[in-house]
Parts: structure tokens; C-alpha cells; sequence
């Protein structure tokens, strides 16, 4: 009996040993390399003490959702390989599941020195206090000439609460087969709404004949990036106004646009409805069956989705449209954005500071443009996207639209709340069961009381 | 007669069809796995794999590291087994044989412990295993087993009240101690309560996500759970669904087969604890 009972104890305690020898120093990834032949930059400028000073050894732990899946391997390695004083500890999580464990570490006041997350999270840490202010790092250190201005997309007043991991705008993608089929010219940069409507309409057929459109000419989106949002400018209309505090939605060129919007669906029936749609995969796998002749592609969605389920796929792009009156042209680009723990020790902020230089420069920024799912911020990298040979070939269609009309999705702290607030109504829109006025005077209120609950404390 | 064959029939017609559409979901996920890319988000769809293919499993298990997910799934699991079964039959044992001061204010904090959600105590819980230096180990995962679960010592102590105490003292009189009646007799007699709390522990501990979510940092010690999260940012996996519910089809596997075959005890389990299933 004793013999089993000792037996008992000594499995618990050769498990407890198990366990302790997964200890964090023997578990985690840390790698020191000697390699001194990769310098960091502009060392020769500085003086001895500042060296001394730059290179005392710190343990920099980032955080990386969708590990090296997201953020390239290559990168990180060349971090460790230029800095070799400055350990690096990955913390990564799924993807998606990034926010559920970053809640509790920086409730826990555990939160990696520097992690990335989408833009809108990063303006809701910077309003709690747990986002560092890069306004003084980046004038101290970076030329803004050398960046495109979605360097700023985590700006609000005079704080810079991150910056960007990558960008993921969108563009006109149209399949060069139907174009050519129908003998329509593909679409050009100088497009208004009015000319990429009028095209669809001559690229929408009933193939078969048999009373149902096979081909629709423009695939219309549902959601914020692609759909709603760009409508809503496309006559010259807001979401927010410009303080991201108060809703517009429903003035008379917001309205036009999404009053366009419903039009491609129900009234010029270029379009298939929102069910159709979800029946048949969503707009870029329609797109990819060749059914739609245009949609708006978000960047990511050519690697991930086109390029790899629809190899043979012809099809480029062209910048989104100029506004129905063409006097401009909005973008809107999403963006993943790196922020610095505002309680990691000093020596870590500046750590975890020479780790996005290191990430903001050109070379690395170009490791970044070959992911194929980002669009970087450092325009010599945007350039060199612009030189890669995968589809769509018209780069230029994110990157100069991207430069010049670049725009956040209105984003602000509260962002996820009042656009999910707001998507239920433009679903009712979008299906015709509520018209789009009445729809957009709901959706101002809502979002206006959210917005209201969220700056009014 | 014939009435009651006919009333049985229906009910069991009616069974029979709630049992399928329960079905539908794991056979679509189990026929996706066996698909091309190009077939699994075919339009009509397609219902029987054609060609059928196990080429996603393969690039599931080598690839994308199942194996070793699943290894570590495995270690922590078998640890929690261990732990939650001996810890729980041994306090379930000693709240139902033993009187002491505080017992009955003892087990109704431990029985409120049921009642707390996790989310409440997630982030003390976190703060204690960040300072205790355990993150980045399976020690958040594991420890807490050893020291006894409220469900199952619940279970054991019902199990041991229900037991006539003569057992308890002619083994008392014939020299044995008290962790020898556990272990020599109670427990062994026990097998219904043990196979409940096994499968209970199991798939608690198998489909556990926000535990290694928390707390594991390497993607190499990652448990089954998580590398099915990791599939949708995957470049292989995320535009690949036949990829994505092969991993799916390797997660739940084993919990079905666990609950099969021993769904008979957990039946007489939950019965002889006086738990409604």
C-alpha cells in the first residue's frame, strides 16, 4: 500500500519537475547574437558616451499577433542581427485572438514594451493611458519627407499614439477577360463613380439567357472598408467630421452617395444583392469565379485570396474613382499600428523606439513590401512595391492612392463600438427595407449618442 | 399494443432526425477536409469529396506542426487527469468521511467557487502566475488541477456519502489507514464518478483556449486549440478552408472518441452523484 501511495507522490513530483523545466528563461525565444558587422545607423554621429549609453544591454519583449505568420521572421532576426545588446523575448498570440490577451496583460500591468494592433485599439490605449506618446521620438529621429502621411494615421491633436505596422488600402481590381469581352476600355485613374457605373452597366449580362445576370459589372461591398464607406465619400459626404467626435452621415452628399450605393443593387441592377452575394462566398471569391468585372480589392485580399485561390485570374487594378463631381479622391486604408507600452521601464521605451526605427527604414520596409499583404509606410519601399512582379501589376493604384488620398476609416477610440453600432442599418439599407435616408438619420443618432457617451466623461 | 410500436417509432423517427441535423455541421467540416481547394467552396456544392483527398491533413500535421500541438495537447491533459482525479477523490473522500470544525462552511465556499465566472478572476489569476515568473510555461495550465476542481470533489463526495460506512470501518479494524480505504477500496469502487470526471476533465482541458492563450508565449508549446487559431493568419491555411477544417477534424477527434467510449460510465456517473445530465 505504502509502495503505491510513494509511487502516487513520486509521479506528482517528477511532473511538478516537468513543469518547472519549462521555466521562462529555458522556453522562451531568446536569441543573443554576436554578429558586430550589421551596425545600427547614423552610429558614426554619435559620441562614445552616447554609445555606451545606446548599447547597454536591455530585454525587449514584443508582442506579435499572428506571430511570424504577420510580422516576417526575417525582420525580427535582423533586428537581433543590428542590435545585439538588445534582446529580443516574442510574445505572440493567434491572430484574432490578440486583443483577449492583451486586455488582460496590460490589466495585469504584464503588456509586452511594444506590440501591434489594429489603429483604432492603439487610440483607445493612448485615451486609457496605456499607449506612449511618439510625437517627441518621431521629431527627434525620423525625416517626415521619407514617409507617406498614413505615418500618422494613430494622431489625435498633438499625440502620435503609434505607428504604422502596414496599410491596407483599396483599389478599382477589374477582370481584364469581361473588359475585353464586352469591348469596354478598362478603367483609368481619371474614373469618376459616374464612369465606373456607366462601365458596369455595359458589363452586366444574362449570359445564358435564362433572365438571371451571370456577369455582374460591379461586385458592391456591405462592409466599412470596401462598401459603405468609400460610398458615403464618393459624393463628397462623411462618416465623423474632422474632430471624429461628432456624426454626419446623413447630409445631402453623404446621402447622394449611399443613395448610389443602393442604386448599383436595386435600381441600375449591376450588382447582386447582399444574400446573393453571401450565397456565392462574398465579392472576392465572386470575383475570382468571374462573375463581377469589378470590385473594390482591399491589398491584402489580392495575396491572400486571388493570388492563391485563382491563380489564372486576369485582372489589375486602377485607383478607387474620383468623386461623382470629380473633384477628389478618397481612399480609405486600414491600418495595423505598433505602440509602445507607456509603463515599460525607460530603457525599453527606448529599446522598443529603435526597434521601429529599425522597422521604418527603408530596407526593412521593402521586407515588408515583398509580405505581399501590407502596404509600408516609407516611400522608397512604396516605390520598390510598385517594381514587384505579382497581381495585380498596378501597384501604383494602392500606393500613390494611398499617398495622396489615404484616409483612416474615421477612427477614433470608440471606433469598433459605433461602426458596429452602425452596420446593422446599412445592412437594412443595402437590402431595400429601409431607405436611405431614414437609415442614415438612425445611424447619426446612435452613432452620435455613442460618441457622446464615449468624449463627454 | 400496436400503439405503443407506433408511438416509439415516431419518437425514435424524431431522434433519429435531430441526431442528423446535430450531424450536419461535423460531417461538412469532415467532407471539406477531404476536398481540393477548389472544391471546397464549389458553387453548386459539393456534398462527397471528389477527388477525395487527405493532402490537407498532411499539410496540417508536417507543415503547420500539428503533431507537436497535439503532443503538447496530450501532456496536458494526461497532467490535468492525473491531478484533478486524486486531488478530487482525496478531498471528495475526506469531506464525506471525516467531521471537523468548519466543514460544512468549507465545502459551501468550495462549492460557490462553482458559481464564480472565470472571467472574474482571470486577471488576479494572471497577476499571481506573471509574479510567480510561470508564464511561458505549462504550470498555469496544470497546477490548478492538483489542487482539486469543486466539480469533481463534489462528484466523489456524493459517490462516498451514498457508500455504506461499514466498509469504512471493518477496513478500519482490519488495520487499514485511511488513504489505504481511499485507495484500496473506495476508489476502485468509484469507476463510474472516476470516468465522469475523466471525460468532464478532458474535454475541459482539451478544448481550454484562453488558459494557453494567456499564458503560453512560443508558438512551439502551443496546444492543439491554439494552432487551430493560428490557421486563419497562416499563409498556407488562411485561403485554404479544406486546410483549415482538417485542423478542425484533428482538434475535435479525440474528444468524440473519448466521449464514446465512455459515455456509458459518465451516464452512471451523473446518476449515481444524484447530477442531472
Amino acid at each position: 500500500m505504502k509502495r503505491r501511495l510513494i509511487s502516487v507522490l513520486l509521479i506528482m513530483v517528477m511532473a511538478m519537475s516537468l513543469l518547472s523545466g519549462c521555466g521562462p528563461s529555458s522556453g522562451k525565444e531568446e536569441t543573443k547574437t554576436t554578429d558586430q558587422s550589421v551596425s545600427g545607423t547614423k552610429e558614426e554621429n554619435k559620441t562614445e558616451e552616447e554609445k555606451k549609453e545606446e548599447s547597454k544591454p536591455v530585454t525587449l519583449t514584443i508582442g506579435l499577433p499572428g506571430g511570424y505568420d504577420v510580422t516576417s521572421k526575417e525582420i525580427i532576426d535582423g533586428f537581433r542581427a543590428a542590435y545585439p545588446h538588445i534582446t529580443l523575448v516574442i510574445d505572440e498570440a493567434p491572430w484574432g485572438d490578440f486583443t483577449k490577451k492583451i486586455t488582460t496583460q496590460i490589466a495585469g500591468g504584464n503588456a509586452p514594451d511594444i506590440w501591434f494592433q489594429e489603429n483604432a485599439a492603439v487610440l483607445g490605449y493612448g485615451d486609457m493611458g496605456a499607449a506612449e506618446d511618439l510625437m517627441p521620438y518621431i521629431k527627434r529621429d525620423l525625416k517626415l519627407e521619407e514617409y507617406a502621411s498614413n505615418l500618422f494615421s494613430a494622431q489625435e491633436g498633438e499625440k502620435v499614439w503609434g505607428v504604422p505596422h502596414g496599410g491596407n488600402p483599396i483599389a478599382l481590381a477589374y477582370n481584364k477577360d469581361i473588359f475585353d469581352a464586352a469591348n469596354v476600355p478598362y478603367p483609368t485613374d481619371d474614373w469618376t463613380y459616374e464612369d465606373m457605373i456607366e462601365a458596369a452597366k455595359l458589363l452586366t449580362k444574362d449570359t445564358n439567357g435564362d433572365g438571371t445576370t451571370d456577369v455582374y459589372g460591379l461586385l458592391t461591398a456591405g462592409g466599412i472598408t470596401d462598401g459603405w464607406f468609400p460610398w458615403i465619400n464618393s459624393a463628397g459626404g462623411q462618416a465623423l467630421d474632422e474632430t471624429k467626435r461628432n456624426a454626419v452621415f446623413n447630409d445631402e452628399k453623404s446621402l447622394k452617395g449611399i443613395t448610389e450605393w443602393v442604386n448599383t443593387i436595386h435600381t441600375y441592377k449591376i450588382s447582386p444583392s447582399r444574400s446573393t452575394n453571401n450565397e456565392l462566398g462574398g465579392t472576392a471569391q465572386m470575383f475570382g469565379n468571374g462573375m463581377g468585372a469589378m470590385m473594390f480589392l482591399q491589398y491584402s485580399l489580392g495575396s491572400a485570396v486571388l493570388n492563391t485561390n485563382f491563380p489564372d485570374l486576369n485582372y489589375d487594378t486602377a485607383k478607387i474613382p474620383l468623386t461623382f463631381d470629380g473633384s477628389e479622391r478618397v481612399v480609405p486604408n486600414v491600418s495595423n499600428t505598433w505602440l509602445i507600452f507607456s509603463k515599460a521601464k525607460e530603457d525599453n521605451k527606448e529599446a522598443a523606439w529603435t526597434f521601429l526605427k529599425y522597422y521604418l527604414s527603408a530596407d526593412v520596409q521593402k521586407l515588408v513590401a515583398e509580405s505581399g499583404s501590407t502596404i509600408p509606410v516609407n516611400k522608397e519601399a512604396l516605390a520598390y512595391v510598385d517594381t514587384l512582379q505579382s497581381k495585380p501589376l498596378n501597384k501604383k493604384a494602392y500606393t500613390e492612392g494611398v499617398d495622396v488620398a489615404g484616409v483612416t476609416l474615421d477612427e477614433n477610440k470608440c471606433w469598433n463600438e459605433w461602426r458596429t453600432a452602425a452596420q446593422p442599418i446599412f445592412n437594412d439599407i443595402m437590402d431595400g427595407k429601409t431607405d436611405p435616408q431614414t437609415g442614415l438619420n438612425q445611424i447619426k443618432t446612435d452613432v452620435q449618442k455613442i460618441l457622446d457617451e464615449n468624449f463627454n466623461e | 399494443m400496436k400503439t405503443k410500436y407506433i408511438k416509439r417509432y415516431f419518437y425514435y423517427i424524431i431522434l433519429a432526425i435531430g441526431a442528423f441535423i446535430m450531424l450536419i455541421p461535423f460531417l461538412w467540416v469532415f467532407s471539406n477536409s477531404l476536398k481540393t481547394p477548389e472544391n471546397v467552396l464549389r458553387i453548386p456544392p459539393q456534398y462527397i469529396p471528389n477527388p477525395l483527398t487527405l493532402e490537407n491533413f498532411k499539410i496540417v500535421l508536417k507543415e503547420l506542426s500539428f503533431m507537436r500541438y497535439m503532443a503538447n495537447s496530450f501532456f496536458v491533459v494526461i497532467m490535468n487527469l492525473i491531478g484533478t482525479v486524486f486531488s478530487s477523490a482525496l478531498i471528495g473522500f475526506g469531506f464525506a468521511m471525516f467531521d471537523f470544525k468548519g466543514k460544512k462552511l468549507l465545502f459551501t465556499l468550495m462549492l460557490a467557487t462553482l458559481m464564480m465566472p472565470s472571467q472574474v478572476t482571470m486577471i488576479p489569476t494572471y497577476f499571481i502566475w506573471s509574479k510567480a515568473g510561470f508564464l511561458d510555461t505549462y504550470a498555469p495550465l496544470i497546477i490548478p488541477g492538483f489542487l482539486g476542481q469543486a466539480t469533481g470533489i463534489f462528484l466523489f463526495h456524493q459517490n462516498y456519502k451514498s457508500m455504506p460506512n461499514v466498509l469504512y470501518e471493518s477496513a478500519l479494524i482490519d488495520g487499514c489507514n485511511p488513504l489505504g480505504i481511499l485507495f484500496r477500496i473506495y476508489f476502485p469502487l468509484s469507476k463510474p464518478t472516476v470516468m465522469t470526471l475523466v471525460i468532464l476533465t478532458f474535454i475541459g482541458a482539451w478544448n481550454n483556449t484562453m488558459g494557453p492563450l494567456l499564458y503560453l508565449q512560443t508558438r512551439e508549446k502551443y496546444t492543439l486549440t491554439m494552432g487551430l487559431l493560428t490557421l486563419n493568419s497562416s499563409p498556407i491555411a488562411g485561403a485554404n478552408m479544406g486546410v483549415r477544417m482538417a485542423g478542425a477534424v484533428i482538434t475535435m477527434a479525440p474528444v468524440i472518441l473519448v466521449f464514446l467510449f465512455a459515455q456509458k460510465y459518465f451516464v452512471q456517473g451523473n446518476i449515481s452523484s444524484g447530477v442531472k445530465g
